[in-house]
């Protein structure tokens, strides 16, 4: 957002001329696809732009591969979640099939889950879960579960603190 | 916070009791960051609540399919690249750098906030602050603070203010403070001096330095206005900047132009297509991201 710079950084617009092509083949590498490397490393620069803190000379390619590095990942989650929710669609009758935009809208949401929900045990998720989507009590997930009342508590806790935590910390 | 949590689990093992519901009203209401805590639980929870998600034994399933998928690619195909990382998407869109602060604004966002009774606090564009205790720690950008007891700790110096009303901003290398009313003493490194109405202060870490009636009103953004007097087209857009995401440069042939006027920082298209009014320039709106002032052909 400056409107100066200083020697020791360099412009986005210098560095999206010359590091594109090597940003694009790295990408390349890693997903085996040109067109998705060439998405993925657009989104790389548009995050530097967003980012708008100044980008040292130094080691900018460091600095691309490792936002570019973190898009990848994300990349093979979203699939990842993607073909998951298919396949669960794939159980419904026809007629309970949901739209394109209404399946958009839920993919979209279980990114975010997904996220927010990234390095919690699976039984801690799950108990987690039931209590925010299925709207059950400690009782009933307990039930369902298996396991007693407190540990439900114990495990709700738990991932509401690590949710706090993801968003705001 | 772990309070906040408690009480989102004793509200929904007690549905529809009032007695809980009111304790809790009277909890939120106690303290500005019990409220905080209380808005943030509501916003994580918020990230859960949608209709047309699979129901919850499903999902459950699905995000463990997704797991075991996501963790044998990494194993794959990133042994060789040597990639550990993590995520790289931001859960909050558009959020602000200090985004993990306790009140914070968003770039062009402006929050006026109250604090214990009297203390009455403003955040300009892209400005984050924490409090401790009776202490307001300055984390980035600018606050506008006015109230009969304050203390401000900004990068390089702390300012205690007496029935004052002022503004300490966050300035490349140095802090700045204006006052408009009362009086507001700045202890430092270099120093320790007073400075009273209409008076403003430069304090960097090696020196403290009376700032004179700049080209810029420090107190007008509070208005949302940008009200500049003779100032130079490059500092005037590097104000600009501050409100709206994005590049914007200049040719180094307009830089030194000067303009005078008051400006509407709630529409910040308007305020860069109206120095095309004042002077002889043209905009280059390249993409939203992307403008450069230069020269009237």
């Amino acid at each position: 957002m400056s409107v100066h710079e200083t020697d020791a950084n360099i412009a986005l617009e210098v560095l999206y001329d010359t590091q594109r092509g090597w940003l694009h083949s790295w990408l390349k590498r890693s997903l085996g696809c040109s067109q998705q490397a060439a998405d993925l490393a657009q989104d790389t620069f548009v995050r530097l732009l967003v980012r708008n803190q100044p980008i040292s000379a130094r080691a900018p390619r460091a600095l691309l591969a490792q936002i570019a590095r973190g898009l990848v990942v994300d990349h093979w989650r979203r699939d990842a979640l993607q073909r998951a929710y298919l396949q669960t669609l794939a159980q419904l009758p026809e007629s309970h099939y949901p739209s394109p935009a209404v399946r958009h809208e839920a993919m979209q949401c279980l990114e975010r889950i997904a996220q927010l929900l990234e390095g919690l045990k699976p039984a801690v998720r799950d108990a987690f879960l039931l209590y925010q989507l299925g709207g059950l009590t400690h009782t009933q997930i307990a039930e369902q579960l298996g396991v007693s009342s407190r540990t439900v508590e114990r495990h709700v806790a738990k991932a509401l603190l690590h949710c706090y935590r993801v968003c705001f910390e | 916070m772990r309070t906040a949590i408690e009480w989102q689990m004793r509200l929904r093992a007690n549905p529809g009791n009032s007695e809980v519901f009111s304790q809790l009203q009277a909890w939120r209401l106690r303290d500005a960051r019990h409220e905080l805590a209380w808005q943030r639980m509501q916003q994580v929870s918020g990230h859960f609540h949608n209709s047309h998600l699979p129901d919850a034994t499903r999902t459950a399933a699905v995000l463990r399919q997704a797991d075991v998928d996501v963790s044998r690619r990494r194993t794959l195909k990133l042994l060789g690249l040597g990639l550990t990382a993590g995520s790289a998407t931001l859960l909050i869109g558009n959020a602000p750098p200090a985004w993990r602060s306790d009140f914070a604004t968003a770039v062009g966002e402006r929050r006026p906030l109250h604090l214990d009774g009297d203390l009455e606090l403003q955040l300009n564009t892209d400005s984050a602050i924490d409090l401790h205790g009776r202490e307001i720690l300055l984390r980035g950008g600018e606050l506008l603070v006015d109230g009969s007891d304050w203390h401000v700790r900004c990068k390089h110096g702390l300012c205690d203010g007496r029935q004052a009303r002022a503004v300490v901003r966050e300035r490349e290398g140095y802090s700045e403070l204006h006052v408009e009313r009362g009086e507001v003493l700045v202890t430092a490194a270099a120093g320790s001096q007073r400075v009273s109405a209409g008076s403003g202060l430069a304090i960097y870490p090696e020196q403290l330095a009376p700032l004179a009636g700049g080209a810029l009103d420090p107190f007008a953004w509070s208005r949302g206005l940008l009200v500049v007097n003779d100032i130079r087209l490059a500092d005037f857009l590097a104000e600009a900047a501050r409100y709206r995401r994005g590049w914007l440069r200049c040719d180094p042939a307009v830089a030194d132009l000067r303009l005078s006027g008051v400006f509407r920082l709630d529409q910040p298209g308007a305020l860069l297509s109206n120095i095309t009014h004042l002077l002889p320039v043209r905009i280059d709106e390249r993409t939203r991201w992307w403008v450069r002032v230069s020269a009237q052909a």
